[in-house]
């Protein structure tokens, strides 16, 4: 664990060092160092045990303001960290190649921002401490509204960051005050300490509701969701792939750390409150992606739309749920990344994101054709793909759950086909285009990036259970689950 | 050679598929061609040893998804019923894998549409061989998939695109009633195995019934039964091979095949057996009147096989399982027949598909004619033919249900129905004066040796393959073969003969508008029964009505955003604007604040002071 927080900053430090005019080997440094930091997690998996309770934990004392004696902060994993911590360490290097082109200005900056990222998002996912994690969680804003505000498409980047900002903060505020509270009425904000306390229902019950509510606002559950399709569309590639495969990961996260553990009253009071936000969810997102227009809009609202499983699966607390839960978190945070990859690729060379005016792609670039067949097939959970191994388990546990909560969710099923193919149909069949001059198919350099998502996603359906014992386990003997 | 079986047809497609621009168009043609003949050969040999031996196999792969008391494996499972899919599935596939090496001779994306079509084969081996619900979930969902992907084979037609997406779209909708079948049967018996839930059906009944309704909407989506078969002539836009291979003998059949493979459950609910009969022929009956006017060659043997399927249903729902499984078989062999013929008669047309426009290809292509009659008369049942034994069989079992005898007669008519448009059909392309350009009409041949091989052999099969395995289906259930009166017996032979000297008749002496004097009635079938409108005008146009106007317009870009950041922003801006306006500059507003604020001061003072 201490060696790999020692290669994450010693990655920063060498990104900083390297002069700014020479963008290759910038890319090239910050590339090796990514590409580091991923194997070390890569190795943490390896050393883990596969009863998946909390392991390496790393206790840093906390003397270094003698005023404020906070008690040990606790660093550790557990069968479901791990794996939001391999997705974001994966994910990054692969920010650092898509944008290696897109990126006109300020890269090293840009590199910095990805950089630091990285440190706030790992940390959100490794600490046990609540007040940490808060400022862990809140610190991811401040990256993600330069990299939107800053390297953004167009004049609405502001907005849209605006947006963005405006939301997660308003939420995130509820999750403080909740800190503040708990830390009146217990004194602790160890996790582990919360863990082995009994609040009282009362407690619990306005405690959860702050927790949820900023975990909403970043899931995002319907009524707080219009900041997502703008920060979307606005943010460029690497901000895209970011907020789709790890912020909106960051609430489930959340919600399955916080909500039964902590409030396990709480979460059985709200619970038919929040399964209905999450069927809305499902069945409003479903419908509203069907109608838009502009392609990284629609695969922004299809998260939407998928995410809402994932409160739903959890809050069911039922094996299956929480399993298909986090299995459908991990699998949709690398197919959403890569279907905004795709997109980015066409928007890259035609500059237009309005779906009507593509057409016939198929004819003139096969390789992005197909890959974005087996993402779009991946997205509507066709099964051999991984998000058929989650949506199958939180469709199952919302059927337990309640016959007419299953039924509800059952139609968003077929808004995903209509959605993924739709925009699959319009933009790759057909014939060819007059709008679309200059058609390439991917280079290789694309090609090999969309290559290590395909392969994942694939095995991800036919042997899921390297991963989903692991998680199972870490859900059934710790006491998350 | 169990996991050969399977293995062999996902080798082809991923070879093709993968490598098809070194390969080349012959070699792609060469390569999954051979796949196929050797997983036939082993097919057979696997039915050789299964059937006569009657053993089940069972085999475990490894372990899928498992959360503690969820648990499924991928397995196979080979009985007597996977066999003869097995079989019918290879023998078809093989037939249309050599004959699309001839007709698709010349385009160029051939090693892209073999690798479809071999990929679509391993798909329907691991629907057919699945030993429980999620596994063949996977060949369910997967084989329409590769139906979506060969219905868009050309896909710079816009008609293929929608054709695609419908049939995509429409079978989901089946495949979410699977989806919820096999939700209930976890809840009910807490597996998905198909032997551990068959060895419990006698637990529990009352949630059983919902469970084949889910299977049966099912079956309605994948089997295009009547609600959901519109997208089964859309489909027709693929190339012919496909729609012989998929759209007739193999994928359609898969909702059949689980009816058949599900009928444990099904014995269990006797009201949904009913329900399973009555849809069945009502089936049989709309698309027999539809397919009386149609003008499309590959519509008309469309509608056709959505009318036979019907017939497979209704063997099902009067739980005459074997007797389904049987037509079903043989429907593969003479359907097969007739979709490569016509796919021989377009080639030799220059892809014309219209029967209006031929006629008098009798002389021209007179093998492709015989082909032709061959499967036409053993589509409509005509005595001692491959159809006229389970066809006729189904129907002397429907006069055996005396409280559903609507049903016999339903069926009787609709014998009437396919003799007619079969007929119709055969005499507006082969008998009547021809309506194509002399120029045109000159250039036609014969197709070549390749094209017309598979054809031979799947005559054969539609000629004698009733006759040589009525026994060995019959004989996987017992039942005693129903006593009829000879009138009885001999009504549907009768009918259909009527049927086609009617039409002949009536197509010598009239034209067809005086044929089809009752206008209306033929405008009303020859829009399938207006039940695309239906839909559209019902169902898709308000739900994307509502996605617009109410999700989209008022509560995302109307409420939210006004509860949201912008209607904070307008009030944050109004709020200051009123605030900054008491700064006016002008000295006696001043004047007077500084007078109200000396005022409270005092004020607040004096209260001070007095408590």
């Amino acid at each position: 664990m201490g060696l790999f927080w020692l290669v994450l900053f010693v990655g920063i430090i060498s990104v900083t060092g390297a002069s700014r005019e020479k963008r290759s080997v910038l890319k090239k440094r910050a590339l090796e160092w990514s590409m580091a930091i991923f194997f070390s997690s890569l190795v943490l998996w390896g050393g883990f045990d596969w009863e998946g309770h909390f392991q390496f934990i790393h206790q840093i004392e906390w003397e270094m303001l003698f005023i404020l004696d906070w008690g040990p902060i606790i660093f550790a994993l557990d069968g479901v960290s791990l794996f939001f911590l391999l997705l974001t360490t994966f994910l990054i290097p692969i920010c650092v190649l898509i944008s290696q082109k897109s990126i006109r200005f300020l890269f090293k900056e840009f590199l910095l921002c990805l950089f630091f990222l990285e440190v706030f998002l790992v940390g959100v996912f490794l600490v046990f401490d609540l007040l940490l994690f808060y400022i862990f969680f809140e610190g991811i804003l401040i990256p993600m509204f330069f990299l939107i505000g800053i390297w953004g498409s167009r004049e609405e980047k502001v907005r849209a960051s605006f947006y963005f900002f405006f939301f997660t903060f308003a939420g995130s505020v509820f999750f403080f005050f909740t800190i503040l509270f708990l830390y009146r009425t217990t004194g602790a904000t160890d996790y582990f300490l919360l863990l082995n306390l009994r609040l009282s229902p009362n407690v619990q019950k306005w405690a959860l509701i702050g927790v949820f509510l900023s975990f909403a606002v970043k899931i995002p559950l319907i009524p707080f969701h219009i900041w997502l399709p703008q920060a979307h569309v606005e943010a460029p590639v690497a901000g895209s792939v970011i907020l789709a495969g790890i912020l909106l990961k960051l609430g489930g996260y959340g919600v399955l750390r916080f909500s039964w553990p902590l409030f396990p009253a709480a979460s059985e009071y709200w619970s038919p409150v929040i399964v209905f936000f999450s069927v809305l969810a499902v069945v409003y997102g479903g419908l509203m992606t069907c109608r838009q227009v502009d392609f990284k809009r629609l695969v922004a609202y299809s998260s939407v739309a998928h995410m809402g499983l994932v409160p739903l699966g959890v809050f069911t607390h039922i094996i299956e749920g929480l399993v298909g839960a986090v299995f459908l978190m991990l699998a949709h945070g690398f197919v959403s990344s890569a279907l905004f990859i795709g997109i980015t690729y066409l928007y890259d060379r035609h500059h237009t994101r309005l779906i009507k005016y593509y057409r016939g792609l198929a004819l003139t670039m096969p390789l992005f054709a197909i890959s974005m067949l087996i993402l779009s097939l991946t997205n509507m959970g066709f099964p051999l793909s991984s998000n058929f191994v989650g949506e199958f388990f939180s469709l199952l546990a919302a059927f337990k759950y309640h016959l007419g909560v299953g039924g509800f969710v059952v139609l968003g099923v077929i808004f995903s086909v209509v959605y993924s193919l739709s925009l699959f149909n319009r933009i790759s069949f057909g014939g060819g285009s007059n709008y679309l001059l200059f058609n390439r198919d991917l280079s290789r350099q694309e090609a090999f990036v969309m290559l290590p998502f395909l392969v994942i996603i694939f095995f991800g359906g036919v042997v899921p259970f390297f991963i989903l014992d692991l998680i199972r386990n870490c859900l059934v003997f710790s006491p998350i689950g | 050679m169990y996991l050969l079986v399977l293995f062999f047809p996902l080798i082809g497609a991923v070879l093709v598929g993968s490598f098809g621009r070194k390969i080349g168009e012959k070699g792609a043609g060469v390569l999954t061609s051979c796949c196929l003949i050797i997983s036939l050969s082993y097919s057979v040999f696997i039915g050789a040893e299964i059937l006569f031996n009657s053993t089940i196999t069972y085999i475990k792969l490894w372990k899928w998804f498992d959360s503690g008391s969820f648990l499924v494996f991928f397995g196979l499972q080979f009985d007597c019923l996977v066999v003869i899919m097995l079989f019918v599935v290879f023998i078809v596939s093989t037939l249309v894998h050599i004959f699309s090496i001839a007709y698709m001779r010349g385009d160029p994306h051939v090693p892209r549409f073999m690798s479809y079509l071999s990929l679509f084969t391993f798909l329907m081996v691991v629907l057919v061989t699945s030993d429980n619900f999620l596994q063949l979930f996977i060949g369910w969902e997967g084989v329409g998939l590769c139906s979506y992907l060969l219905i868009n084979f050309w896909l710079t037609r816009l008609e293929a695109n929608r054709a695609a997406i419908k049939a995509m779209l429409v079978n989901r909708v089946g495949d979410i009633g699977l989806l919820l079948a096999m939700f209930l049967i976890w809840n009910v018996f807490g597996t998905l195995d198909f032997s551990s839930v068959f060895n419990l059906v006698f637990c529990c009944s009352d949630q059983i019934f919902f469970i084949c309704l889910f299977l049966f909407l099912g079956v309605v989506g994948k089997s295009a039964q009547l609600g959901l078969h519109t997208w089964l002539p859309d489909a027709m836009e693929g190339p012919t091979p496909v729609s012989a291979l998929i759209h007739a003998a193999t994928m359609v059949t898969a909702g059949v095949f689980l009816l058949i493979r599900a009928s444990p459950l099904f014995d269990v609910v006797p009201f949904m057996l009913v329900f399973i009969t009555i849809i069945g022929v009502l089936t049989v009956f709309v698309a027999g009147t539809i397919g009386l006017v149609q003008n499309d060659l590959k519509k008309i043997i469309a509608y056709s096989t959505c009318s036979q399927l019907g017939y497979m249903v209704v063997a099902c729902g009067l739980s005459h399982f074997s007797i389904g499984l049987f037509h079903l078989m043989n429907h593969a062999f003479f359907k097969a027949l007739l979709f490569l013929s016509a796919g021989s008669l377009i080639h030799a047309m220059i892809d014309e598909q219209d029967i209006r426009k031929m006629g008098g290809l009798l002389q021209i292509i007179p093998l492709t004619y015989i082909f032709f009659i061959i499967g036409s008369f053993s589509l409509m049942g005509f005595p001692f033919l491959t159809g006229f034994y389970s066809k006729d069989l189904i129907l002397e079992v429907t006069f055996g249900q005396y409280y559903l005898i609507f049903v016999y007669w339903l069926g009787c008519f609709s014998v009437l129905l396919t003799a007619m448009y079969s007929i119709r059909l055969v005499y507006y392309a082969f008998f009547s004066n021809t309506n194509s350009k002399r120029a045109v009409f000159a250039s036609l041949k014969e197709g070549e040796g390749l094209l017309l091989a598979p054809l031979g052999v799947l005559a054969l099969g539609s000629l004698f393959w009733g006759y040589l395995c009525k026994e060995i289906v019959w004989s996987f259930q017992m039942g005693l073969s129903p006593m009829l009166f000879f009138k009885i017996k001999m009504l549907p032979v009768i009918v259909s003969i009527m049927g086609a000297l009617g039409v002949i008749f009536v197509l010598f002496n009239f034209s067809s508008k005086i044929l089809f004097f009752l206008f209306s009635l033929y405008t009303f079938f020859g829009s399938a029964w207006q039940i695309n409108s239906f839909f559209n005008f019902f169902f898709i146009k308000k739900i994307y009505k509502t996605g617009h106007l109410i999700m989209n317009l008022t509560v995302d870009k109307g409420v939210l955003e006004l509860v949201g950041p912008r209607g904070l922003v307008q009030f944050l801006v109004r709020q200051i604007q009123r605030l900054s306006d008491l700064q006016s500059g002008q000295v006696f507003n001043y004047a007077l604040v500084i007078l109200i604020g000396v005022v409270i001061f005092i004020w607040g003072g004096f209260l001070g002071r007095g408590f």
